[in-house]
């Protein structure tokens, strides 16, 4: 997914065109202007998906798939349109292959729950990354639990980099199911998804991706990564929160049964027998985030009119010049330096601890992540309990990136 | 306070970052000290994963000396430091109501009976997301004991 990224030139980027799009970057933070550099834990909407979601409220608001009367109707082709949207951008064969999930955190869990759990048996063995955001350890380790399969761990080595070798050679007829995240939001890490398929085909294994960082930084192509099953956030893609996506195989999906039962997931109900509905109704039980899709889909619409290439051509000329300025700070350890990696800076300040760097940073206006990004398990590796983590979106400049070095630069004088 | 001297935002800072605050965070009282420890608590933040371990040694009824370990940020150190100075020489059950007033003093920001010596501590209830960071040795002095 990289390889995208040195395709566009980064200076036909009109940055100051993109920021217009976002009004909340012309609000100030302590009397300082808003510097935004925590956009892998949510993205800031622009005006397209925020008057999208008021679109709906104001004017075609009803459930769907449920009465004959028009705004239902209205409501239906709306969300089904953010389907289509959503199908459309990652390549899937078929909108049908597209469940609407909270984000990724469900979607995970519902393939833990409705695909996994139903095959797995002692003996058998699930891979995750050392990088796995807490949302792709934590429910593989509940349906272990609970089927007497085990986890495994694929190592990475001192740039955040997976150790294919290692991992190919834990690969064997026993492992039913690999993890692995697209793009590490702790480490910036741009994983090679496509080879860890190749290596899973030979034995059979299917590979679920957390895409949820990937989505707003690079072009995703379902089919070209080999994946059978890939999760994601619409808020990590400008889209609105409590709303996301699982896409799966069809086969997938129609074999697994129903996650949770209730309204729109079923076709007859009787106290003898319920027939379940088709893909993906199955998996949607309840009255969904209808408002969510219909601004997910808009976030779709406007990150394909801004054009996938370009973003990702302006966010690695962001990264390369914060990882020159921030080279340049006394004290400062990036954490997390692959060959390839999105517009994700991590990194630990000597004497100053990530919190206090957090606190005292957002006075001068600049809003960063601290902690250890749900990732604990990475942190350990690199025997740090938390850093701090800049992270850069379409919006974000080069000016930013000086103002938040410098604001650092005085933090660090403050402790030392 | 020469933070206040320094120009542009961090002068607001000042109402946290105090120079108690700073000079107990860079050179902590009781910091990985010996003390032949009678009880001890480990105690994570789960928020940041800060972790401090706090150890008292006991006589009786009184608490002889205190010392702790761990990794934590600025707040989190001071907050124990300034324990580990002030608190020896109380007993167990003053330990307890200190713990519950500081609880209430940047929980609730009520007006508090505390030592003067804690009240550098209390520019955090200017920042909600920060006062845990000075509770957690607080809370782990008391688990220790109940253990």
């Amino acid at each position: 997914m990289s390889s995208l990224a040195m395709k566009q030139d980064p200076s036909n980027f009109d940055v100051s065109r993109i920021r217009q799009d976002f009004p909340i970057l012309s609000r100030e933070v302590h009397g300082k202007p808003l510097v935004y550099l925590d956009t892998a834990a949510s993205a800031q909407r622009p005006l397209a998906v925020i008057e999208a979601v008021e679109d709906f409220y104001k004017n075609h608001n009803a459930n769907v798939h449920r009465g004959v009367h028009l705004l239902s109707q209205e409501a239906t082709d709306l969300y089904e349109q953010a389907r289509l949207d959503l199908a459309r951008y990652i390549n899937a064969g078929s909108d049908r292959e597209i469940v609407f999930t909270r984000g990724t955190t469900e979607a995970i869990n519902l393939v833990a729950q409705a695909y996994a759990r139903p095959l797995l048996k002692e003996g058998d063995e699930i891979i995750v990354s050392r990088m796995e955001h807490h949302s792709n350890i934590v429910p593989w380790q509940l349906v272990c639990e609970q089927t007497g399969a085990t986890l495994r761990v694929a190592e990475i080595n001192e740039r955040g980099e997976i150790i294919l070798d290692q991992l190919e050679a834990m690969l064997s007829e026993r492992v039913k199911l690999i993890g692995v995240v697209a793009v590490s939001n702790a480490l910036g890490t741009i994983n090679p998804v496509s080879e860890i398929t190749a290596m899973a085909a030979k034995f059979g294994i299917p590979v679920l991706v957390d895409g949820a960082q990937a989505m707003p930084h690079t072009k995703v192509d379902v089919k070209a990564l080999g994946c059978d099953f890939f999760c994601m956030s619409g808020h990590k893609m400008y889209g609105p929160t409590g709303i996301g996506a699982l896409w799966a195989k069809k086969d997938h999906l129609e074999a697994m049964p129903p996650w949770q039962g209730g309204g729109e997931m079923i076709r007859q109900v009787s106290f003898d027998r319920t027939v379940y509905n088709d893909v993906p109704a199955k998996f949607e039980a309840g009255t969904p985030n209808i408002a969510g899709a219909v601004g997910l889909g808009a976030a779709v619409r406007y990150l394909e009119g801004v054009g996938m290439e370009n973003i990702a051509a302006w966010e690695q000329h962001l990264l390369q010049v914060g990882t020159e300025r921030f080279q340049q700070i006394d004290g400062l350890r990036i954490i997390g330096t692959a060959k390839h990696k999105a517009s994700v800076i991590s990194f630990t300040l000597e004497g100053v601890h990530p919190h206090d760097l957090g606190t005292v940073i957002d006075h001068y206006g600049i809003a960063l992540r601290t902690g250890h990004h749900c990732t604990m398990p990475a942190m350990d590796f690199f025997g740090v309990p938390a850093t701090a983590r800049a992270s850069f979106g379409l919006y974000n400049t080069p000016e930013e990136i000086e103002a938040a070095a410098g604001a650092i630069e005085a933090s660090r004088k403050m402790f030392v | 306070m020469v933070n206040e001297t320094r120009p542009g935002p961090v002068n607001d800072l000042t109402t946290l970052y105090r120079d108690t605050i700073v000079k107990h965070a860079v050179n902590p009282v009781g910091f990985e000290q010996e003390i032949h420890a009678t009880h001890r608590k480990e105690i994570f933040n789960p928020l940041c994963g800060d972790r401090v371990e706090v150890q008292l040694r006991l006589e009786g009824e009184s608490v002889e000396a205190m010392a702790f370990s761990g990794e934590a940020c600025a707040i989190c150190l001071a907050s124990a430091s300034l324990m580990c100075e002030n608190l020896p020489a109380c007993s167990a059950a003053e330990v307890e109501q200190m713990q519950q007033q500081m609880q209430i003093a940047m929980e609730e920001d009520q007006p508090t009976e505390l030592p003067e010596a804690f009240v550098p501590l209390l520019g955090v209830r200017a920042y909600p997301s920060r006062v845990r960071c000075a509770l957690l040795p607080w809370e782990a002095a008391v688990e220790a004991l109940e253990e």
